[in-house]
């Protein structure tokens, strides 16, 4: 019953996104996106996850109601629940306890005070949420691949299974204890703090910690400059020294889990470890060179340190050619030697218009985590867009850095990448040409690298695929022959429908 | 982008107006065919044609607006109608000349006109006492090369003190940073100005160095 109710509300869900892609009016396009922000909001678990995401670390958008308080669950109804996993009367080991002000996707918080008088934040998971979850993974299993995940290869399996694990990895807040601890224990910035937490009173859907307060990022945006300052080297060394030496980042940094605090040496809290990111000290070495090379700092083919970040060898030979024009795109804060402003950074839209349609090959050859990983940026180029200033990169980079680290980048070898379809390619063949020219309309002639003819059904849309089948005309065992007997100058195909004429050919 | 720009204008007497034009304002007359009263100057060509004369106002960017127009007046032809003024950030003289052309004869201010220190395109917060002195030397350069000294300037002192860990631009680094962007043939104007700045030159500049 629950996974149909849950499946009707991720109907209204897709309705309500459909609404504000289609929206001609701004005002249209505000009222759906509240729409949206309350179906979330309402729905809890993972909808209201992704409405998180949507929020982005913006403090002012129609999803900021998913990261501050969405109504909580009465505390009489949280209370046997408590007790429960206690196995004690909640007056043996709480003097009092509050009223939740601020309940969230998977759970709520309140407010309370231990018999010692230390004041402490009790995170509790919502009843039968992770049912719920499970549920909404499951709907998600059956989502099928299609646009652009099929067209250009996307490994959609390994998106949903990361998913799912970050999922399972949040409901689990023993998990989310550790977590917080081992990131006390190996995040040390100037600026930061991280909650105490208790691990006696913390189980599997309840965690103890420190009681913080503090203001929102909003509020911050109206601080002194020296203070925004503050807080932003504070934001960019932890996410830098986190990334680079610990190799576990706070996946999850929307507005509603950072609280800061005006003083001396203004303070960062971060709340909510639920959401991690692991990357293995191999991948953290190699970005790190890749940074260094783009900074002319040593030398490193940008394919070979691609490929040992984890993206897809053959993909990314497609696009070979372009990489040192996105990666100058996509690093531009960590090579320019001044303050980043990024108001100014735009590496989606850069990317777009420097490689086309091509920028999916770079998308669908990236690893499932550095999605994760992306959003993190994103999140901290946000805050630094709420708050207003502009630091460099580098110079804050090398001071989250032990010098032995980025010696060991430098002298490190990062496997050369062998492409699997190199053989298939003769020297003399160079370009992929699709023409289009449909009647009334120009023409169009689309180029790409020859080695993406051995993939043409990423490339042709689904419904002259089927247009083409009809004639006879099948892409996939054209490519397949391409594979077979390696590319040489010929033409693929060339039809005529309905005055619409499609043609292809490597050159 | 280099562009002429090319008109027509009506007047009594175009072969007069074509004189004027060679003698007072520079320009010069070649014969171009089907255009016998043409006058250019490499910027604006004009096309002079006899017929009922319009005003015509010609803007006239000089150094020295109020000596231009002295020596302007010096002829008959030409009379004072607006005496030279100052209004915001240009100077303008207006003259009229015969066949209802005015001349405006304008100077545009630069910072130096004004006695203006513009703002450094900051990023931290700087030292006050530091700010203005770094404003100050940077009347050194060349005004062309100003506004770039002044983004450079800024952004190395501000680079170097995020390196040093700081967040506030001192003296030190602000020094460091102009010592850094302003080439070795001017470092002895550098130090005369840090002197007058009553700042330490010796812990910036290596006296040895500088073309004495």
């Amino acid at each position: 019953m629950q996974i149909i109710h849950r499946f009707i509300r991720w109907i209204r869900i897709f309705f309500a996104i459909r609404r504000i892609r289609r929206a001609k009016s701004e005002q249209t396009s505000q009222t759906a996106k509240q729409t949206l922000a309350h179906l979330m909001a309402d729905n809890r678990g993972l909808t209201m996850k992704v409405g998180q995401v949507m929020a982005g670390m913006q403090d002012d958008n129609d999803f900021v109601s998913l990261t501050r308080s969405v109504e909580a669950w009465p505390l009489k109804s949280m209370i046997p629940i408590m007790e429960k996993t206690w196995q004690c009367n909640l007056h043996q080991i709480l003097k009092n306890i509050d009223e939740s002000q601020a309940a969230a996707s998977l759970g709520q918080v309140h407010h309370a005070t231990l018999l010692s008088g230390e004041h402490v934040a009790i995170k509790l998971q919502y009843p039968d949420i992770s049912k719920a979850i499970h549920s909404e993974i499951n709907l998600l299993k059956m989502m099928p691949s299609v646009g652009p995940v099929k067209r250009w290869g996307f490994d959609l399996e390994a998106y949903k299974k990361n998913l799912h694990q970050n999922m399972q990895r949040e409901l689990n807040y023993q998990q989310e204890m550790q977590h917080q601890l081992d990131f006390s224990q190996r995040v040390h910035v100037n600026g930061l703090h991280i909650p105490k937490v208790y691990p006696a009173l913390s189980h599997q859907t309840i965690l103890v910690q420190e009681w913080v307060g503090g203001v929102r990022l909003q509020e911050v945006g109206h601080w002194p400059l020296i203070e925004r300052l503050s807080i932003a080297r504070t934001l960019i060394s932890t996410l830098f020294q986190s990334l680079f030496s610990a190799g576990l980042i706070h996946g999850d940094p929307h507005p509603g889990n950072l609280l800061y605090q005006r003083g001396q040496q203004p303070t960062v809290t971060l709340l909510d470890f639920g959401c991690m990111i692991h990357i293995e000290p191999e991948r953290r070495i190699a970005l790190l060179k890749l940074i260094l090379s783009l900074r002319g700092e040593c030398e490193q083919p940008l394919l070979d340190a691609f490929v040992a970040l984890g993206f897809d060898a053959e993909k990314l030979s497609y696009i070979q050619s372009q990489l040192p024009k996105l990666a100058h795109i996509l690093f531009r804060p960590f090579i320019e030697n001044k303050a980043c402003d990024v108001e100014q950074w735009h590496p989606a839209e850069d990317i777009e218009t420097a490689l086309g349609e091509q920028r999916w090959w770079f998308r669908a050859a990236g690893p499932a985590d550095l999605f994760l990983l992306m959003r993190v940026f994103q999140g901290l180029v946000q805050q630094l867009h709420a708050l207003n200033v502009q630091l460099p990169w580098w110079p804050l980079l090398k001071q989250s850095l032990s010098p032995e680290l980025i010696i060991q980048a430098r002298q490190q070898y990062l496997p050369t990448t062998i492409y699997t379809t190199t053989h298939l390619t003769s020297g003399s063949v160079r370009y992929l040409k699709i023409k289009i020219h449909k009647q009334g309309e120009a023409e169009q002639i689309l180029t790409f690298d020859a080695i993406a003819a051995l993939h043409l059904e990423a490339l042709v849309p689904a419904h002259i695929q089927q247009e083409l089948h009809h004639h006879d005309i099948d892409i996939k065992f054209i490519s397949q022959q391409l594979r077979e007997q390696g590319l040489k100058a010929k033409f693929l195909f060339d039809l005529e429908i309905n005055h619409n004429h499609y043609s292809a050919w490597v050159k | 982008m280099h562009y002429v720009i090319a008109f027509k204008h009506q007047v009594n007497d175009p072969q007069q107006t074509v004189r004027f034009f060679v003698k007072y304002l520079g320009f010069q007359a070649p014969e171009k065919e089907g255009y016998p009263f043409y006058v250019e100057n490499g910027a604006t060509s004009i096309i002079f044609e006899q017929g009922e004369p319009q005003t015509l106002l010609l803007e006239l960017q000089c150094n020295h607006v109020e000596k231009e127009a002295q020596n302007l007046l010096q002829h008959t032809d030409i009379t004072c109608l607006q005496n030279t003024q100052q209004h915001d950030n240009r100077i303008e003289c207006r003259l009229q000349c015969r066949d209802n052309i005015q001349l405006h004869l304008t100077k545009v201010l630069n910072e130096d006109d004004l006695d203006l220190l513009l703002p450094l395109p900051k990023s931290l917060v700087w030292n006050e006492k530091t700010e203005m002195q770094i404003r100050r030397m940077l009347r050194l350069v060349p005004l062309g090369f100003r506004e770039s000294a002044r983004q450079r300037v800024t952004e190395k002192a501000e680079y170097m003190a995020v390196e040093q860990g700081e967040l506030m631009v001192d003296e030190s680094c602000a020094m460091k940073s102009i010592v850094t962007i302003t080439p070795q043939f001017q470092h002895r104007a550098l130090m005369e100005s840090m002197q007058h700045e009553g700042i330490n030159d010796t812990l910036y500049l290596d006296i040895n160095k500088i073309e004495m």
